[in-house]
């Protein structure tokens, strides 16, 4: 085992390049994907705090918008000129 | 030598096997994040139009085959028809209405307003095809009554539970003012005139004539179809939502509602309506009309 | 896991293979792990992935030439297609001419069933959990002074018969009655003796205050007065969100659900079609029906028939004969939007 490594070490041994690459392709490897994983934990896991809030914030919203809203009757004038704007503010566009 | 590098490299096999396992897990606890879609139930294919317990229908897949459409979707929880594919399935022309006073002449052309019938959906009116009604009512098997004095009645509790709690006029109407006596199979006027089950409209608006207009013209009531004005619709009757019966009781009668809404991930409840609610007091309430 | 991927990772625990082949194998792998995983992290969501690349760089739809809209129409219907594995039509029929729609509901009959949010989620293929969206909400509200008798006499207001309503004009002092009340009611039966209900939706207004905050304008009023949405051109800034009167409009917080069983297959590229993450969507009164002449999926569904829809510009149209005849309400909002949904009594 010592030895092994020892002929490592020192650059010995008949498949050293292969060997090396694979190591490196391995450790390399996992080094990457490891961040990775982590990288994609944290930025999926700020969103979903990040969604909930939003849809409860949109939720709320129309609540607080409608609350400052009032009903109010129209009188037949009001009525009255609200249809003429419509009918002569019309137009046809393509 | 040969087994120790060996070992190394099982060991480093082993790790990234483990990574792709985690890796997987990862992402199978990612698609669990995004809840699984719950399995879609099988669809009622029975529900009310507008009446608990009065207009029955039944969903019947492709009626309009250019879009699979079925002729009625209903709703998976409440008995009640949700979505409507072939507005005019199961209808006949209206037959005729004298025109009204209005710019549309009361919005009418035969062919173009349908109905959906009354009469193949009664239950005793279809026990004899022939005779309908009068298969009992012969005046032999059931005497024609003499008068119009209100009386328990032991059949057709189905229809009318407690007749004599029978309300409509505030109790100045009574069934044979609007059931032909002589003649089961029809409704009568109070001029005497024969009128189709088909047709309730034709009694009903002879008293209540405000609403009669507004419904010929199109703004009392419920129409399906197509929305020009004289395009072909399906116009609902009087009995349709409004019980005869009943209607002093309820204008309609309550129904089960579909579904709240659910509550967005991260809310725990609705409490923060409930502050509105006049227990609460003070600025929940409509505003008063007495302040000004 | 990509299937290459997968088959891999079970040669690797089998035992019959060759070291050499064993450690090509493993270099790979670790290398198609960091790849896989790295992708992982950027890459798009599977609904983006749908999204072909023609789709993505494709026009604004009001400045596409006839042929683009043909070109976009026949990629979406296949695209669709496939992925509800039915056949999926996408309309772009325009708006028809002479018709401006407009739309009225009794607010004394409707008793807060919520048939209509529901056939319009059946009709309008929104997502149908996580996120939930519903285009309409309905607002229960204590009757208070606000009483279906009051309503029926309250015009003009008298001290006698005042029921919180101000009759229009400038005289806005004091009047109205505000619009607090609760969205998740869940009552065995309704009507509630004490209550009444207040549906909400887009209100396709005359001058929609959405559409002049777009910044990509791909919110915009077509000529039958409904404000519709492009929903590939839509970035998703919610800035038409912020701007609506009413919080009518919607945001794609995540990918729909829509399965597909339920999918509606008869939808308009400005109306009905699957949406994706990201964009904003609202009531267009169904414009895939109402274009071809059929009401609205509300109305229809509206077991008391407070519900109705028409063309405002035809004195003979249902709506017209409201607007004439019935007491109608509106909202009093700071600014004039002219909405063409109204709120009306007997």
């Amino acid at each position: 085992m010592s030895e092994d490594k020892e002929r490592e070490v020192k650059g010995e041994g008949v498949d050293f390049s292969k060997r090396a690459f694979i190591k490196t392709a391995l450790i390399g490897g996992i080094a990457v994907a490891s961040g990775a994983v982590i990288a994609k934990k944290i930025v999926s896991n700020i969103p979903n705090t990040g969604l909930a809030n939003a849809s409860v914030s949109d939720e709320l919203q129309q609540d607080r918008v409608m609350k400052d809203k009032e009903f109010v009757v129209m009188s037949k004038e009001e009525k009255d000129r609200m249809v003429q704007m419509f009918v002569s503010g019309y137009k046809y566009t393509a | 030598m040969k087994i120790g590098s060996i070992a190394k490299v099982i060991f480093s096999a082993a790790a990234t096997g483990a990574l792709i396992l985690g890796v997987g897990k990862f992402r199978t606890e990612a698609q669990q994040e995004q809840p699984a879609r719950p399995a879609v139930a099988a669809p009622v294919t029975d529900c009310f139009e507008s009446r608990e317990g009065y207009t029955a229908r039944s969903r019947v897949e492709n009626v309009v085959p250019e879009y699979g459409y079925p002729n009625i979707i209903c709703s998976q929880t409440t008995g009640g028809v949700l979505w409507w594919g072939d507005p005019y399935d199961e209808t006949i022309p209206i037959g005729d209405m004298p025109d009204i006073d209005d710019v549309t002449k009361g919005d009418y052309l035969t062919e173009d307003a349908v109905i959906k019938p009354r009469e193949p959906q009664l239950t005793y009116f279809n026990m004899d095809p022939d005779k309908h009604c009068v298969m009992c009512h012969d005046g032999m098997t059931v005497p024609f009554p003499k008068d119009k004095k209100p009386r328990l009645i032991t059949m057709h509790q189905d229809i009318v539970e407690d007749s004599m709690e029978l309300m409509h006029g505030e109790g100045a109407i009574w069934c044979l003012d609007c059931h032909n006596a002589t003649n089961r199979n029809t409704l009568i006027d109070h001029r005497g005139k024969e009128i189709s089950f088909n047709q309730p409209q034709k009694l009903c608006g002879k008293c209540h004539g405000v609403e009669y207009r507004h419904w010929r013209m199109g703004i009392h009531g419920k129409r399906i179809g197509s929305w020009n004005a004289g395009g072909k619709k399906r116009w609902w009757l009087c009995t349709e939502c409004h019980n005869p019966h009943t209607v002093q009781i309820n204008r309609f009668r309550p129904l089960k509602p579909e579904p709240a809404p659910v509550l967005p991930k991260g809310m725990k409840n609705a409490a923060h309506e409930s502050v509105h609610a006049p227990s609460a007091g003070g600025h929940g309430e409509a505003t008063p009309a007495a302040t000004h | 896991m990509p299937a290459e991927e997968k088959s891999k990772m079970e040669e690797v625990k089998g035992t019959t293979i060759s070291r050499r082949q064993f450690f090509k194998e493993a270099g790979a792998i670790s290398a198609a792990v960091a790849a896989a995983a790295a992708s992982s992290v950027i890459a798009p969501e599977e609904a983006e992935a749908k999204t072909t690349f023609a789709e993505f760089f494709q026009n604004n739809y009001r400045l596409m030439t006839d042929e683009e809209k043909k070109e976009a129409i026949a990629r979406l219907e296949k695209r669709y297609s496939e992925e509800f594995a039915k056949k999926v039509t996408v309309d772009g029929a325009p708006a028809m001419q002479d018709v401006l729609f407009g739309y009225a509901l009794n607010i004394q009959k409707c008793i807060g069933c919520r048939r209509c949010v529901h056939a319009c989620v059946k009709e309008n293929n929104q997502s149908r959990h996580d996120t939930e969206i519903q285009w309409i909400r309905v607002l229960r509200m204590e009757k208070g002074n606000f009483t279906v008798e009051d309503m029926d006499k309250g015009y003009p207001n008298s001290p006698n018969e005042s029921f919180g309503i101000q009759v229009g004009g400038n005289a806005y002092k004091n009047a109205g009655v505000a619009l607090e009340g609760q969205h998740y009611y869940q009552p065995e039966r309704v009507p509630e003796k004490d209550a009444f209900y207040f549906p909400v939706q887009c209100m396709q207004c005359e001058k929609p205050p959405c559409v002049k905050v777009c910044p990509v304008r791909t919110t915009y009023r077509d000529p039958d007065g409904i404000v519709v949405i492009d929903y590939n051109w839509c970035i998703g800034c919610r800035m038409c969100m912020g701007a609506c009167p009413y919080w009518a409009r919607r945001f794609d917080w995540g990918d729909p659900h829509l399965p597909a069983e339920e999918m509606n297959p008869k939808t308009h590229y400005l109306g009905n079609r699957p949406r994706m993450r990201g964009v904003v969507e609202k009531c267009t009164f169904c414009l895939q029906r109402t274009r071809k002449g059929r009401y609205t999926a509300c109305v229809e569904v509206c077991p008391v028939g407070a519900r109705t829809f028409g063309n405002l510009l035809d004195p003979a149209s249902e709506v017209r004969k409201i607007l004439d005849r019935k007491k109608v309400f509106r909202l009093k909002a700071d600014m004039n939007t002219y909405p063409k949904f109204f709120y009306f009594i007997d």
